[in-house]
């Protein structure tokens, strides 16, 4: 058994014969053109080169509905039509009165020199795709060179292909004939063929040094690309080990690509909605491609403390960003919603760097949990709030924005934020004439203390929806701080003081058509699933990373069933 | 002619995608796009000559422009780069 490693690019786990890909060696001959009209022809043939290129780029492109592999090879058709390619090879060509082929190794290299140069580890990753660029270029000059598509086998099932450096469109062809993994010689982490092996679900190992002299024609290779390894000729004992791997990793695979597709229903038929919880704009690509129909809780705050000393006091950055990630989730036929939640500092939550020159009160408390937190600190100190619903307001118009107000506990306290939103919709309406309405986004209370679950009542009619914030909604219910470790395992939702303020929340909102979710980590934990789902709950909203796993959960489950066990929960005990 | 200078705010720098949105933009006008970093200048319309500056984020590109459309394509590069080539933050 021979081991060979590489760079690890992506998990993913395969066995299967090896392919070795010989690239067509470039022969570049050197030749010295005798007249201008040579010059003319041989500049000619670099545009029809080109031109035979592009066209070659465009029917890789259409072969793949992979939105990845469509971005990278039209980003190469780009550079391979750049204008300044063919003005400086053209030049070359006549400077030096030499051949196409001899112009472009030498703007390839210079080109390459410039790249070098870069500190950026991701941006001198280019360097492999105007390699690649270039190549194109050369296997259209060289007559004999033969298509890719012709030397490499039809079927590629059960066969690992190992090639020196692959380009992004050779990558797409190999995927595309059906290769169960990729082993190649050179190439960095950061390249687009090592971004689209990701994309696709190649398992991949990158930059094993000689690995088309060390591995023979069609003989065994395990690939695990988690950790970048390679075992050649493994013995039996290793293979089954692998095998078990492969057959679990394409299980899972395939399970969660078919789960972020479909709806999520329970077995009864109960259709539910699944929302994720964010800290970052970066997050949102992940809760699509786990499905998501939404962002159900943006946490500002860490947005602030994360992302740019003093976002908290700058409109324009802030409403750059709501807005940017507004228009990420705008579908074809709807916008799905964003769900922002005001600055929630106070307690747990450190204040985000702000210019003002402030003497915190809070700093100072002796209860920061019933201290100056969430909305109260908002309404305290109203000019941060006031910039954040500007930047909101103005955002509304790329998308669907909901604007959630944490620690809620007062009637008032809604009454003065729709006030305050009021107030600046106006002021943005004569600085901008432009028409930014309230009524184009929708307000609404985080549900996060007992006095505001139990005078929902109340509340309801100022608001156009609710989240429930289970972790304080739990913690002030019980007066217990799951943190503290002696008495953490009395933190039980299950109690029934918190099971009946939940199920009351939920129908008390349902009744009146105001949409409700819960947001804490209850929902994100597959244990305390049915119990919400039987409270009545509809809209779940999780972790990015937790989406599938509650999904499956809530798929499994019977409503019916769940709803019986919390109403069983719920009745009194009568022994003494 | 116009000269304007404007920092890279996107967390890539002038990356592949950003460069392609940027050639993209410069090219729908007809005005010259000179832009310069690092001691070097090239041309705007070219994504080679972007991608090769590899200027990183907080780079502060300087542009020129120089033609009729001069004032459109200014307006059009800076809403570019400013808005993160449309990236998240």
């Amino acid at each position: 058994m021979l081991s060979l490693t590489g760079t690890a690019i992506a998990d993913g786990v395969t066995i299967g014969k090896v392919h070795r890909l010989i690239q067509d060696e470039l022969s570049v001959p050197h030749m010295t053109l005798t007249s201008e009209t040579a010059q003319k022809q041989e500049i000619q043939r670099l545009e029809n080169a080109r031109q035979a290129a592009a066209q070659q780029l465009d029917q890789h492109r259409q072969r793949s509905d992979n939105p990845a592999a469509h971005e990278v090879l039209a980003m190469h058709r780009q550079m391979l039509l750049d204008p300044d390619l063919l003005a400086s090879t053209s030049a070359v060509i006549q400077r030096e009165n030499c051949n196409a082929e001899w112009a472009l190794v030498q703007v390839q290299t210079h080109l390459l020199e410039q790249l070098n140069a870069a500190e950026d580890d991701y941006l001198r990753a280019r360097s492999d795709d105007i390699e690649h660029v270039i190549r194109l270029l050369h296997e259209q000059l060289q007559s004999s060179a033969t298509n890719l598509e012709d030397r490499l086998p039809t079927r590629l099932q059960d066969i690992i292909v190992v090639v020196a450096d692959p380009s992004p469109a050779e990558l797409v062809l190999i995927k595309q004939r059906g290769a169960s993994g990729m082993v190649t010689e050179r190439g960095s982490a950061y390249s687009h063929t090592a971004i689209l092996a990701r994309g696709l679900n190649l398992p991949t190992v990158l930059a094993v040094p000689e690995a088309l002299a060390m591995l023979q024609e069609d003989e065994l290779l395990i690939l695990d690309g988690h950790h970048g390894a390679l075992f050649a000729e493994p013995d039996e004992a290793m293979q089954r080990h692998y095998q078990q791997k492969t057959a679990a990793y394409q299980s899972h695979l395939e399970n969660q690509q078919a789960l972020a597709k479909t709806t999520c229903i329970t077995r009864d038929g109960v259709k539910i909605r699944l929302l994720a919880n964010i800290e970052q704009a970066a997050d949102i690509e992940l809760a699509l491609e786990a499905g998501a129909d939404g962002i159900g809780l943006l946490r500002t705050e860490l947005l602030f403390l994360q992302h740019h000393a003093g976002l908290m006091d700058d409109e324009q950055q802030q409403y750059e960003c709501y807005a940017s990630m507004a228009r990420a989730l705008r579908r074809q036929d709807k916008a799905l919603p964003l769900t922002v939640r005001t600055l929630d500092v106070g307690s747990d939550k450190p204040l985000p760097q702000t210019e003002a020159d402030i003497e915190w009160p809070f700093k100072d408390e002796p209860n920061p949990a019933l201290g100056l937190r969430g909305i109260r600190f908002s309404l305290r100190y109203p000019q941060w709030l006031k910039i954040q619903l500007r930047a909101l307001l103005r955002a509304s118009r790329h998308g669907r924005i909901r604007i959630l107000l944490p620690m809620i506990s007062m009637r008032e306290e809604l009454a003065n934020v729709r006030r305050l939103l009021h107030e600046c919709s106006m002021e943005l309406q004569l600085e901008t004439e432009t028409d930014l309405s309230i009524n184009d986004l929708e307000l609404g209370a985080m549900i996060e203390t007992p006095a505001a679950a139990l005078a929902i009542h109340d509340l309801l009619p100022l608001v156009d929806f609710i989240a429930i914030g289970s972790n304080d909604l739990v913690q002030y219910t019980l007066a217990i701080d799951r943190k503290n470790d002696n008495i953490a395992r009395w933190y039980q939702p299950r109690h029934p003081a918190v099971v009946n303020l939940l199920s009351s929340v939920i129908s008390t909102a349902q009744q009146q058509n105001i949409s409700v979710s819960v947001c804490g980590e209850l929902a994100s934990d597959p244990d305390y699933v049915p119990l919400l789902l039987g409270m009545g709950l509809r809209e779940f909203s999780v972790h990015p990373g937790r989406l599938l796993n509650i999904k499956q959960k809530l798929c499994s489950l019977n409503a019916v069933t769940c709803t019986d066990e919390v109403k069983a929960l719920l009745q009194p005990t009568v022994q003494r | 002619m116009i000269h304007q200078d404007i920092e890279l705010c996107n967390r890539l720098g002038l990356h592949a995608r950003a460069a392609g949105k940027l050639v993209n933009t410069a090219g729908r006008y007809a005005c010259e796009c000179w832009i310069s970093w690092n001691n070097r200048r090239i041309n705007g319309k070219s994504i080679m000559g972007l991608l090769t500056l590899a200027a990183p984020c907080g780079a502060t590109l300087s542009i020129e422009l120089d033609g009729a459309d001069e004032q459109e394509a200014c307006a059009a590069i800076t809403e570019l780069i400013n808005n993160r080539f449309g990236e998240p933050e």
